[in-house]
C-alpha cells in the first residue's frame, strides 16, 4: 500500500541531523509532486469521460478511420511521441547519474531533456498548423475539438514542466546541491507526461468500437 | 523538552516583502480573508438589490429583468466560490494549519504566495465584468448551457467569457493553495502530532482541501469546454439550436454533459464549504464549553465519510433534468445515507454541550447558532433528497430557503465565530464583546426571519428565479406581504454587518489586549511565544505535541485545560 504510506508517516521522524532534515524536505517536495500529479490525472480523466460521453452522440466522427480523417496520417504525432520519450529517457539517465555523482551525464541528460521537450511542443504546434491548413479547424467536428483541447492542455503541462526545468538548469549553473533533487522531480513529472500523452494519443486515434466498448463497460452511455 | 530545529528563516525586512509579496502563511491568510470579505460585501449588496425588486416590485427603475438576473448570478457565484471557499481554505486554512500542526510555515511558501495573487487576479477579472458592454453574465450561478452563451441572456457577449476565465484562474489559485495545505498536514506536523491528535479544524480543512483538489478540475473542464463553445464555435455542450430565428452552427452537443460535470464539482463544493465549518464549530464548542469533544474519532471518520460520499450524490441536483429512474433511486439513496455521518456530527456537538461549562462568549453564540441553522437546513435537505418530493419543490422558494440555511447562513455564522475566536491571535486585540453580541443576534434572528418564511412560500408554490410575481392567480397577496417583510429583514441583516466591519477596524486600534491565550484553549496556535506570532511562528523551538487537542476539565489538575504541548511531570515521574 505504498500509495497510503504518506498517511501513516510520522513526518518528524525524518527530521534529526541536518543531513536527514535535508532529506525530509526532499520527501516533502516529492509528496507535493505526487499530489499535483493526482490532481492533473483527475483533470484529464474528467476530460476523457467527457470525450467518451460526447462520442455517443450521432454527429460524432472518428479521427483516424479513413484517409480523409485528420489523424489518419500519424507520422508527425509518432515523431513527437519519440521526442517526448527521449526527453523522459534523458531525465531518467540524468537521475541515475545524479545518484552516482556523475556530473557529465547528469548535465547532458538534463539539457537534452529540455531540448527534446521543446521539440515536442514545437512539433505539436506544427501539426496543429498542418491541420489548420487542411481546414480541420477546432469546430470542424466534436472529436477534433477534443483533439485540440487534449493536445493543447497537455502541451501547457509540458510548458509548466519546462519552467521547472529552467529552475533545475539554474541550479545546475549555480552548482547547487539541490540539483539532484530537482532532476529527480523533473524525471517523475516527465514520465507522467509521457504516459499521459500515450493515453490521450491512443484514445484520440482509437476506433469507435474501442471507445464504444469502454463506454459500455463503464456505463457512461445516456 | 522541546525539539530544536535548524530552520532556514529568512525574515523579510522591507515593507513590500513583509506585507505585499509576503510568503508568510499568516500574512497570506489575512490577504485572502480581506479580499474575500471585500468581494463578499459586493455580493451582499447585490442580494439587497435583488430583495428590493422582490419585495417592492416596480419601485426601482434601475432594476430591470436583465439587471436582476445579473445580480442573482453574481451574488451566487461570489458567495459560494469567491467568499466562502476562499475564506475557509485560503483564510482559515492558511492561518491555522501551520500553527495548529506546529509547523513554521506552509511547505511551499512561494507557491502559497502565487496562490493569493492568482486569487486576486480571478476576483479582478470577475468584477471587471461589471464594466464591460452588456455587463456580467446573468445565466444563474450554475451557468447552464445553452442559455448561458446565447443572446437573450444578459452578459452573453463578454460577461460569460470573463466569468469562465475568472473561474479557471480561481481554480489554478485554489489548486496551488490546496497542494500546500494537504502536503503541510501530511509532511510538516511537529513531533507527536499524530493525525488522530490534530484539532478537528485541521481535519475539516484538510478533507475539504482534498475535495477541492479533486472536484475543482470538473469545473475547470466544464469552463474550458464552454469557453470553446462560446469563442470558437465548438459543440461540446451546444445542441443544434435556433436562436432569434437563426439556425446556429452548433450541432449535436449535450447540455446534460455540462450539468453532470458542473454538479460533479458542485456537490463536493457544498462540503468544501461545510467541512471546514464542521471542524471549526467542533473546536469552538469544545473550547467554550470547557469540555472535550464528544466522540473525537467518530467525528474524524464522519468527516472522511462525508468527504468520500460527497462524490456520489451529485445528480440529486439534476432530478428535474430527467434521468433514468434507477439513477434517481441510486442518487436519492446515497443522498439519504450521507445524512448519517452528518447527523452523527450534530449529535456529538450537542453531547459535547451536555453538562458542559458553557461560556456564552461571542464565538460560542455563533457556534450554537450554526448548530440550529444547520439542523434546519439539513432536515429540509432530507425532503429534497427524495425524487418525488424534489420534483414539485425544486423550482420554488423551498430550495432557496434550504440551501441558504444550510450553506449560506450556516457557514457564514462559522466564519464570524471563527473570526471572533481567532482575531485575538491574529491581531493581539480582543473584538468588542457587546458589539459582537449585537452582531450575532441581529444576524441570527434576522436570517431566520428571512429564510424561515421562504419555506412557506415554497410550499405555496412560489417559483424561484422569477423577476416579478404579478398576474399569477395562485400566489396570494399575503405572499407578497411576506416578500416585503423578507426584503426589509434582508436590508436589516445587511446593515447589521456594518457593526461587524466597524468592530474589526475599531478593535484593531482600541481593542482590549488579548494576551497569548485569552480563551484558555489547548491547541498549539495559542501556545506561541508572541501574539500575533512572529515570522516562523515558534521562536527558537518548535513545540512538541504530547496529547490531543481536547484536554479540558481533566480531573486532578488545577487548571481546566492542558495545552497540547503540556508535559505532565507527575506521569513522567511514574514512567
Amino acid at each position: 500500500m505504498s500509495f497510503l504510506t504518506p498517511l501513516m508517516e510520522k513526518p518528524w521522524e525524518q527530521a534529526g541531523s541536518p543531513q536527514q532534515q535535508y532529506l525530509g524536505r526532499e520527501h516533502t517536495r516529492k509528496a507535493g509532486l505526487r499530489l499535483l500529479l493526482a490532481v492533473v490525472s483527475v483533470l484529464f480523466v474528467l476530460f476523457i469521460v467527457a470525450f467518451l460521453m460526447r462520442s455517443q452522440y450521432p454527429d460524432w466522427q472518428p479521427l483516424a478511420e479513413t484517409s480523409s480523417n485528420p489523424l489518419f496520417n500519424k507520422s508527425i504525432l509518432w515523431l513527437n511521441s519519440l521526442y517526448l520519450l527521449a526527453a523522459s529517457i534523458c531525465l531518467q539517465v540524468a537521475r541515475a547519474n545524479a545518484r552516482r555523482q556523475n556530473r557529465l551525464f547528469l548535465r547532458f541528460g538534463l539539457i537534452l531533456a529540455g531540448l527534446f521537450s521543446a521539440a515536442f511542443v514545437t512539433g505539436q504546434l506544427m501539426f496543429w498548423q498542418q491541420l489548420y491548413q487542411q481546414g480541420f479547424v477546432v469546430n470542424a467536428n466534436p472529436a477534433l475539438s477534443f483533439f485540440y483541447i487534449f493536445t493543447g492542455l497537455h502541451a501547457v503541462h509540458v510548458g509548466i514542466g519546462l519552467l521547472a526545468w529552467l529552475g533545475a538548469l539554474a541550479a545546475m549553473l549555480r552548482n547547487s546541491p539541490k540539483l539532484s533533487q530537482y532532476v529527480d522531480l523533473c524525471a517523475t513529472y516527465w514520465h507522467f507526461l509521457f504516459g499521459l500523452w500515450l493515453v490521450l494519443f491512443a484514445l484520440l486515434v482509437s476506433k469507435p468500437e474501442t471507445y464504444n466498448a469502454i463506454v459500455e463497460f463503464c456505463g457512461l452511455g445516456a | 523538552m522541546e525539539q530544536e530545529v535548524d530552520h532556514e528563516m529568512h525574515e523579510p525586512s522591507s515593507f513590500f516583502t513583509k506585507y505585499v509579496w509576503s510568503q508568510d502563511h499568516k500574512v497570506i491568510a489575512i490577504q485572502y480573508s480581506v479580499i474575500a470579505i471585500l468581494v463578499g460585501i459586493v455580493a451582499l449588496v447585490l442580494s439587497g438589490l435583488m430583495r428590493l425588486q422582490l419585495g417592492f416590485p416596480g419601485s426601482f427603475d434601475f432594476i430591470d429583468p436583465s439587471a436582476y438576473y445579473q445580480f442573482v448570478t453574481m451574488h451566487g457565484m461570489i458567495m459560494v466560490i469567491y467568499l466562502l471557499t476562499a475564506i475557509f481554505l485560503g483564510g482559515f486554512g492558511n492561518y491555522l494549519i501551520p500553527l495548529m500542526v506546529g509547523a513554521r510555515d506552509m511547505v511551499f511558501p512561494f507557491v502559497n504566495m502565487l496562490s493569493v495573487w492568482f486569487y486576486l487576479l480571478a476576483v479582478i477579472v470577475l468584477l471587471s465584468s461589471f464594466f464591460v458592454p452588456g455587463g456580467p453574465t446573468g445565466a444563474g450561478w450554475t451557468l447552464y448551457p445553452p442559455q448561458a452563451i446565447l443572446p437573450g441572456t444578459p452578459g452573453s457577449d463578454w460577461g460569460i467569457i470573463l466569468m469562465l476565465v475568472s473561474l479557471a484562474i480561481f481554480i489554478v489559485a485554489a489548486t496551488m493553495g490546496g497542494l500546500n495545505y494537504v502536503t503541510t498536514v501530511l509532511q510538516a506536523r511537529t513531533k507527536g502530532m499524530t493525525l488522530m491528535r490534530m484539532p478537528l479544524t485541521v481535519w475539516g480543512i484538510f478533507m475539504a482541501t482534498v475535495l477541492a483538489l479533486l472536484a475543482f478540475p470538473a469545473l475547470f473542464v466544464s469552463a474550458v469546454m464552454m469557453l470553446f463553445d462560446k469563442t470558437l464555435g465548438t459543440s461540446f455542450f451546444m445542441p443544434a439550436i435556433l436562436s432569434m430565428g437563426q439556425q446556429l452552427d452548433h450541432e449535436g452537443g449535450s447540455p446534460i454533459l455540462f450539468q453532470h460535470l458542473f454538479w460533479f464539482f458542485g456537490h463536493p463544493e457544498v462540503y468544501i464549504v461545510a467541512l471546514p465549518a464542521f471542524g471549526i464549530v467542533s473546536d469552538l464548542i469544545s473550547v467554550h464549553a470547557r469540555k472535550n469533544i464528544f466522540g473525537y474519532r467518530l467525528m474524524v471518520w464522519a468527516i472522511i465519510m462525508i468527504g468520500v460520499m460527497s462524490f456520489v450524490v451529485w445528480a440529486h441536483h439534476m432530478y428535474i433534468s430527467g434521468m433514468n429512474p434507477y439513477f434517481g433511486y441510486f442518487f436519492a439513496t446515497t443522498t439519504l445515507i450521507i445524512a448519517v455521518p452528518t447527523a452523527i456530527k450534530v449529535y456529538n456537538w450537542v453531547l459535547t454541550l451536555w453538562h458542559g461549562n458553557i461560556h456564552l462568549t461571542v464565538p460560542m453564540l455563533f457556534a450554537l447558532g450554526f448548530v440550529s441553522t444547520f439542523t434546519i437546513g439539513g432536515l429540509t435537505g432530507l425532503f429534497l433528497g427524495n425524487v418525488v418530493v424534489d420534483l414539485p419543490l425544486s423550482d420554488t422558494y423551498f430550495v432557496v430557503a434550504h440551501f441558504h440555511m444550510v450553506m449560506g447562513v450556516s457557514p457564514i455564522l462559522v466564519v464570524f465565530g471563527g473570526i471572533y475566536h481567532w482575531y485575538p491571535k491574529m491581531s493581539g486585540k480582543m473584538l468588542h464583546t457587546g458589539l459582537g453580541k449585537l452582531h450575532f443576534w441581529g444576524t441570527f434572528l434576522g436570517t431566520y426571519m428571512i429564510y424561515f418564511p421562504m419555506h412557506y412560500l415554497g410550499v405555496l408554490g412560489v417559483p424561484r428565479r422569477y423577476f416579478a410575481y404579478e398576474n399569477y392567480d395562485f400566489i396570494p397577496d399575503s405572499a407578497k406581504d411576506l416578500n416585503a417583510m423578507i426584503s426589509v429583514m434582508a436590508i436589516f441583516v445587511a446593515l447589521v454587518q456594518l457593526i461587524f466591519l466597524f468592530n474589526l477596524v475599531w478593535s484593531l486600534f482600541k481593542g482590549k489586549p488579548a494576551g497569548d491565550n485569552p480563551w484558555e484553549a489547548t491547541s498549539l496556535e495559542w501556545q506561541t511565544e508572541t501574539t500575533p506570532p512572529g515570522h516562523g511562528n515558534w521562536g527558537k523551538h518548535i513545540p512538541i505535541c504530547h496529547r490531543w487537542a481536547y484536554d479540558y476539565s481533566v480531573p486532578g489538575y488545577e487548571q481546566d485545560f492542558l495545552p497540547q504541548n503540556f508535559v505532565d511531570d507527575k506521569k513522567a515521574g511514574e514512567l
